[in-house]
């Protein structure tokens, strides 16, 4: 079976996932169509990934080539080819890619063989932001930021925003905490000859636990840590069983640190939360010193549990000057988050235009004053 | 290649360099600014510090202790500002039996020219108990630039309100008050020139967290530290305790300490 398409009813054109009516859509002749519709097929590919009879990817150093076709940025030795099965050109990408597009005709594909058993998301949150949506949403962003370079306003940048589906473990986490440090607590009193501060030194000590559910940490590593982080929360109730047809018209990403790798950062995150927690309680001393604290996991790390989901961002990626820039959105709630270069001539625009209006401003106050 | 990356040097130099351009212009503004109002700041002292023609008080509103008092705030105010002030009372007996309101006017006229000399910069007040008048002079070409009309008119009502209200003792004390406030904010003091350049760094200030706030927008993505988000609600239970270590006293008297860590059995 050659990579997973979704092919209109009516016109046989293939289909993209549409957040707006969050059916699947023709491109062509307009027509959505429920996911129930494809609900055999569905199955019948979740049974070629269980048979391993979908298509593997032959690799690319083998076949001679050195340079994906949708611009995944990776080693060759990481790359692998396979057949468009509507134009039949090469598409090649990385071994980490579970959708992208033909770079030749443009048409979804779907790579079953990054989604075998392993891979396979326990659930996945599908896009709610359209494309259509998010030109306004980009503009707007950047209009928030004075002085944003022109080149980021083009039209033909904005067409280069990415809707991917990260791959996230969520970790259920129960942790426990200690803390202990001093407190002082300082009254004072007086006769008539003499004042009297009296200084009450206490031993504090404080023990916690607390579950922390559904934490998120991204599995790729290929997404900066800062861009994903920053466009927390998610809104879970939006989780469905994963299905390929929520794919075709974006790009998916398969993990490539596993659970455990991830879970440095889990405990660090939960961690910190449980030390400002236990740090909360300690209250009504003049002065509070802590002297040392840990955290951990109650029963160990083998109490940790995690799920493996997809869920919904934009990117975008900009060159400026040399630099990289990174623009991040949620695709279910629209949060964005990114960083925008400073254009130094916008930047001295702004003090020419405001700098003279304030100066003057502030003289004729003080002119007022004294006159 | 190389060509590219030299233009993109000279493209974030220009940025650059551009705000650099805008600190230069505000620093010779600055320069521009300080010494038109610095040349008026040289101080040359009125030599008649402490002269018995600052207070004449001929109808005895004040007590000595006023009157003394009231010299050393008249000697200030000369030292000050390079210009004279001084307080007459006086009715009948110095001016003449049924004088008029212009009498007292040319009366004073005649006392500033006397005592202080005519065009040097002085301001005076007259309060003529009998007639119930009072009258303001000012002569010289500092002091009539800096007593503008309006505030000529607020040092009179100052001055009126006083006497309004019975307090003749008060009422040439508030008139030197206010003749130092008014002088003081005067676009040729010293103190204006202080002021116009805290006026330009509060533009500055201004303007920096200004420009600060709206740059900050351009960098947000940070890593997230914790996850007090992910906290399933009512989990949280907690143990604590606190034991007392020890207590002492400080003991001090009037600010000065007298002894320490006196400890206390607990
Ligand atoms: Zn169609
Ligand atoms: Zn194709």
């Amino acid at each position: 079976m050659a990579n997973q398409t979704y092919k209109c009813l009516n016109c046989g054109g293939e289909l993209n996932w549409d957040p707006a009516s969050q059916k699947l859509k023709c491109p062509y002749c307009g027509s959505e169509f429920d996911l129930s519709v494809f609900e055999q097929k569905e199955e019948k590919s979740q049974q070629d990934i269980r048979n391993k009879t979908y298509e593997k990817g032959a690799s690319a150093a083998e076949n001679g080539q050195t340079r994906s076709t949708d611009d995944t940025e990776v080693h060759p030795e990481d790359l692998r080819v396979y057949k468009c099965s509507v134009c039949g050109a090469e598409v090649i990408t990385d071994k980490t890619t579970v959708a992208t597009s033909c770079a030749f005709c443009g048409n979804p594909v779907i790579l079953e063989e990054n989604l075998d058993t392993q891979f396979h998301p326990d659930a996945i949150i599908p896009f709610r932001i359209s494309r259509e949506e998010i030109k306004g949403l980009y503009t707007q962003y950047l209009k928030s930021r004075p002085f944003t370079p022109r080149d980021f306003y083009t039209d033909a940048h904005i067409q280069k925003i990415k809707g991917v589906y990260v791959p996230f473990w969520l970790y259920d986490m129960p942790m426990e905490g200690h803390l202990h440090g001093t407190g002082e607590r300082v009254s004072s009193y007086s006769d008539s000859n003499y004042i009297y501060t009296k200084h009450d030194v206490f031993e504090i000590e404080r023990e916690g636990t607390l579950q922390i559910q559904s934490l998120p940490v991204d599995a790729s590593s290929k997404m900066p840590d800062e861009a994903v982080d920053s466009i927390e929360p998610f809104d879970y109730k939006d989780f469905a069983p994963f299905k390929m047809a929520y794919m075709p018209g974006f790009f998916a990403e398969r993990y490539d640190e596993d659970a455990s790798f991830c879970s440095g950062r889990a405990l660090k995150r939960a961690g910190q939360t449980t030390v400002e927690m236990l740090r909360s309680t300690v209250t009504g001393y003049s002065t509070v010193t802590v002297t040392g604290s840990s955290t951990g996991v109650q029963g160990g790390e083998e109490s940790m549990h995690s799920r493996y989901v997809l869920m919904p961002v934009y990117l975008l990626y900009t060159k400026y000057k040399g630099k990289d820039y990174l623009f991040s959105m949620n695709g279910q709630t629209g949060k964005a988050v990114g960083n925008v270069p400073i254009d130094g001539k916008k930047a001295a625009l702004f003090w020419l235009i405001r700098f003279p209006v304030i100066l003057a401003a502030a003289l004729l106050i003080n002119f007022l004053i004294f006159a | 290649m190389k060509n590219d990356q030299r233009k993109r040097k000279a493209g974030r130099k220009t940025g650059r360099s551009a705000i650099t351009r805008c600190l230069l212009l505000l620093l010779l503004l600055a320069a521009a600014v300080l010494p038109a109002f610095g040349a008026a700041d040289v101080p040359v002292f009125a030599d008649a510090s402490g002269s018995p023609a600052y207070v004449t008080d001929q109808q005895g509103l004040l007590t000595q202790e006023e009157a003394d008092q009231l010299a050393e705030a008249c000697g200030e105010f000369a030292k000050k500002y390079d210009c004279n002030i001084f307080f007459v009372s006086a009715g009948d007996p110095q001016i003449g039996e049924n004088h008029t309101e212009e009498d007292d006017r040319t009366y004073l006229e005649n006392f500033n020219e006397q005592n202080f000399g005519a065009g040097s910069d002085s301001i005076g007040l007259l309060v003529d108990m009998d007639l119930r008048y009072y009258y303001i002079d000012i002569m010289g070409d500092q002091a009539l630039q800096a007593f503008t009309d309006q505030k000529q008119a607020k040092l009179q009502e100052a001055v009126e309100e006083e006497l309004a209200q019975g307090n003749y003792a008060q009422a040439p004390f508030t008139f030197v008050d206010q003749a130092d406030y008014w002088y003081g904010r005067n676009p040729k003091s010293g103190s204006y020139v202080m002021w116009t350049l805290i006026s330009i760094g509060v533009a500055v200030l201004i303007m920096f967290f200004w420009y600060r706030s709206a740059a900050a927008k351009h960098k947000e993505q940070h890593v997230s530290a914790e996850a007090a988000a992910y906290v399933r609600p009512d989990s949280w239970q907690r143990n604590q305790s606190q034991r007392r270590r020890r207590s002492f006293l400080i003991n001090t008297e009037e600010g000065r300490q007298i002894w320490q860590t006196r400890p206390i059995n607990v």
